[in-house]
């Protein structure tokens, strides 16, 4: 029997189809030509203070009087990178957002976030640079230009619960070895001293290992942002936490406890101690003074320091237009009291104007965060001179995450996880 | 033959045409086939784009080093190559294996029990039924939460439970190998009412008159289960199995929501490292290349099981 049926072959019929399929794929892959935007502004913003926080921007926003007027658009966290990925690759993404602290060093890479230094020198012009907390601006610079204009900051301070540290009859620890004295004394009321988790979406686990690092004049980059894991004072640090684990001051579940199971776990007091976002006692809802964030601890050769993330406004290249979407970001950043005094946004702000606001001068913990935390702490990128693209695979990545588990469970030594860390690192590097 | 006029050539005199001198055969059976190509077009179109762009996509994107955003450069089967170097794949690789085999089996073995059971008249049958499909029919993420709630922390009510049974208190999300054995029970416990309906429908199918006959001919329950029931129900058996197998192989949620392939890359599978690699190193040639090699190896299983079927259909 013939495979022609009324003058179409079966081959003809699967060329067709493949001709089809292989043109739509070689049209996507060639990459068409960037579509310019035309106005307004498309601005997306991530829902950093739930819906109040969003709302007040958005009124802020589409309030923007400029030449093209601006429009606001909140991005899920969930998986953000890819709607940002895709919304790039299909010339339909925003002419300037918030997003992921690392977005930005990841984008500009590829072309398609513009550097920030022209904003950056009308800031510096109209005086409004010194307004920065120091470090900040510093943290976003790259040796091909400034990635984005810093807004917000997520530190990893220390939280202590004061009711348990007066239980155990100990005060908080001022040092690590204070910090082992203390953790001795809660194990006697079932008190965990190092609360954490590596659980799925929690890495405050990570962000733990991170702090413990730079607390201990370590950082998993040396100064030529290549990695340095096994640098010896993150063996150090790393030893400092696996006799925690041995020690039973870390809940033995934790590597697998989500950030519920973590604030649950703050919540019904069992644990004293750990790190956690500037704004733990609001998420609690426990401002009464019984979590307290705790004075920065010297690590054992008198270091000081933590991890922390360095928000950023970016810019990016499909914009209707360059000049106007630098004078939106110039005036959005000279309105960003808006988010704290408006949008009651939890974190923390990167400029002192707003952080010595009344709304934000009433939040005791936070302004502790700000004075004592913020000035000793350094990105994830420490002791590299300045951030870099990789990051943004690495941070909460595969490897990180892997490496917190491991130190957690306590069964391997330092060195070795690390050894396995310092390759992941090059592999995704 | 036959003087009788041609109705076509009724038609062709209507029309003005000349009736008498016919257009070759080739001319309208050509004209047939462009007619055909035109009505043809816009499903061709939809299907290439529905699923043969993607695939194709996938392809190209596998041969490549780009990213989400990028293409990138050809770089033959490089990430095939690395993907099949790397422990993680062959670690990848024994978990899905695990996961999938402990899922078909568990969920069938409980669903053709529980279809069996319901089989008998019992009062509520249809209470139950409806009970048992909960677990099917509940959002994942509303029941990886539930789970969460019982087995995460040691306080949790099964660790605590085990704990007042005298079995300490084991850790079944934060022990690797508890770990995997939980994610295995959370999906049997998923799956079995998927099972239960397929092998409850095959059941339905069985003349009654074959158990009776074979009662009268002295056959026990046992020999009832093995020479019936499970011979007249085998292609639903393989049907049910090969939905299974493609159902755990491709199952992201289930795993991901929790435990996100931890502790310690303990339930990482195949597709929990491809996303891992796609959109978490940003590795896109080869986390497509581990999606193709799934694929493939589902092809593999679907064929096995397909000729399976064929077989049981000549027997039976």
């Amino acid at each position: 029997m013939s495979n022609t049926i009324t003058g179409l072959s079966r081959r003809g019929f699967m060329k067709l189809a493949g001709a089809s399929a292989a043109g739509a794929a070689t049209g996507s892959l060639l990459g068409m030509p960037a579509i310019a935007q035309d106005g307004p502004i498309k601005f997306w913003d991530m829902p950093w203070g739930g819906t109040t926080y969003n709302n007040a921007m958005k009124g802020l926003v589409e309030g923007y009087s400029g030449s093209l007027g601006a429009e606001y658009q909140v991005i899920q966290w969930a998986n953000f990178q890819q709607v940002f990925a895709s919304a790039l690759a299909s010339n339909t993404g925003p002419a300037a957002s918030t997003g992921g602290a690392f977005q930005a060093f990841q984008f500009a890479e590829q072309g398609q976030v513009l550097y920030a230094d022209a904003i950056i020198e009308m800031l510096r012009e109209s005086g409004k640079i010194d307004d920065f907390l120091p470090g900040t601006v510093e943290a976003l610079t790259t040796p091909e230009g400034i990635v984005g204009i810093p807004w917000n900051l997520d530190v990893r301070p220390i939280w202590v619960r004061q009711s348990l540290l007066d239980q155990a009859g100990v005060a908080a620890p001022t040092t690590w070895a204070e910090w082992l004295e203390v953790g001795r004394a809660l194990k006697e009321i079932d008190v965990y001293a190092f609360g954490t988790g590596a659980g799925p979406n929690n890495n405050f686990g990570y962000h733990s290992m991170m702090a413990l690092m730079i607390n201990n004049g370590g950082g998993l980059f040396n100064e030529s942002a290549e990695p340095d894991a096994l640098f010896e004072r993150n063996v150090e640090a790393m030893e400092f936490v696996r006799e925690m684990a041995v020690d039973g001051m870390i809940d033995p579940a934790s590597i697998s406890y989500s950030t519920d199971n973590l604030d649950q776990m703050w919540r019904t007091g069992k644990c004293a101690l750990g790190y956690h976002t500037p704004g733990l006692d609001e998420v609690l809802g426990e401002t009464d003074g019984d979590l307290q964030v705790m004075s920065p601890p010297a690590g054992p050769h008198g270091d000081y320091g933590s991890a922390y993330y360095v928000n950023n406004i970016m810019m990016y290249a499909n914009n209707p237009s360059v000049e106007a979407t630098e004078e939106f970001l110039f005036w959005y950043v000279n309105n960003l009291e808006h988010a704290w005094v408006e949008g009651n946004a939890p974190t923390l702000p990167a400029l002192r104007s707003v952080a010595q606001t009344d709304v934000f001068q009433s939040r005791t913990q936070a302004v502790k965060v700000i004075e004592e935390w913020q000035p000793i702490c350094k990105p994830m990128a420490a002791r590299a001179q300045a951030s870099f693209p990789a990051l943004a695979s690495i941070d909460a990545g595969q490897a990180v995450t892997r490496f917190t588990q491991t130190m957690l469970q306590g069964r391997t030594e330092a060195r070795a996880a690390l050894e396995r860390l310092q390759a992941d690192l090059e592999d995704l590097m | 033959m036959s003087d009788r006029t041609d109705p076509l050539d009724v038609v062709r005199a209507a029309q003005g045409r000349s009736g008498g001198a016919s257009r070759p055969r080739t001319d309208w059976s050509a004209s047939r086939g462009r007619l055909f190509l035109v009505l043809i077009a816009p499903s061709v179109l939809l299907l290439a784009l529905l699923n043969a762009y993607p695939v194709a996509y996938a392809a190209l994107q596998s041969v490549r080093n780009g990213t989400l955003i990028t293409a990138g450069e050809f770089v033959g089967l490089a990430n095939f190559a690395k993907v099949l170097q790397s422990p993680d794949f062959w670690h990848a690789v024994r978990f899905t294996a695990i996961f999938t085999i402990s899922g078909v089996a568990g969920s069938w073995l409980i669903g053709m029990a529980l279809a069996l059971a319901l089989q008998a008249r019992i009062h509520f049958g249809g209470v139950f039924k409806v009970l048992l499909l909960l677990p099917w029919v509940v959002p994942i993420v509303v029941s990886s939460m539930a789970w969460n709630w019982l087995v995460a922390t040691p306080d949790s009510p099964m660790p605590a439970l085990a704990r007042f049974l005298g079995f300490g208190t084991p850790l079944f999300l934060a022990d690797p190998v508890l770990a995997a054995v939980t994610v295995c029970v959370f999906k049997i416990w998923c799956s079995f009412p998927f099972m239960m309906l397929m092998m409850s429908a095959a059941l339905s199918a069985i003349d009654r008159s074959v158990y009776e006959a074979s009662s009268l001919d002295g056959a026990s329950a046992r020999q009832q289960l093995f020479y019936i029931t499970l011979p007249l129900t085998r292609r639903t058996t393989y049907i049910s199995w090969i939905l299974m197998t493609i159902f755990c192989i491709n199952d992201f949620p289930t795993i991901y929501l929790l435990t996100a392939g931890g502790p310690i890359d303990a339930t990482t599978s195949l597709i929990v490292l491809a996303y891992r690699l796609v959109f978490q190193n940003f590795q896109t040639g080869p986390g497509v290349a581990v999606a193709l090699m799934m694929t493939a190896a589902m092809v593999v299983v679907s064929m096995v099981l397909f000729r399976q079927i064929r077989k049981s259909g000549a027997t039976a």
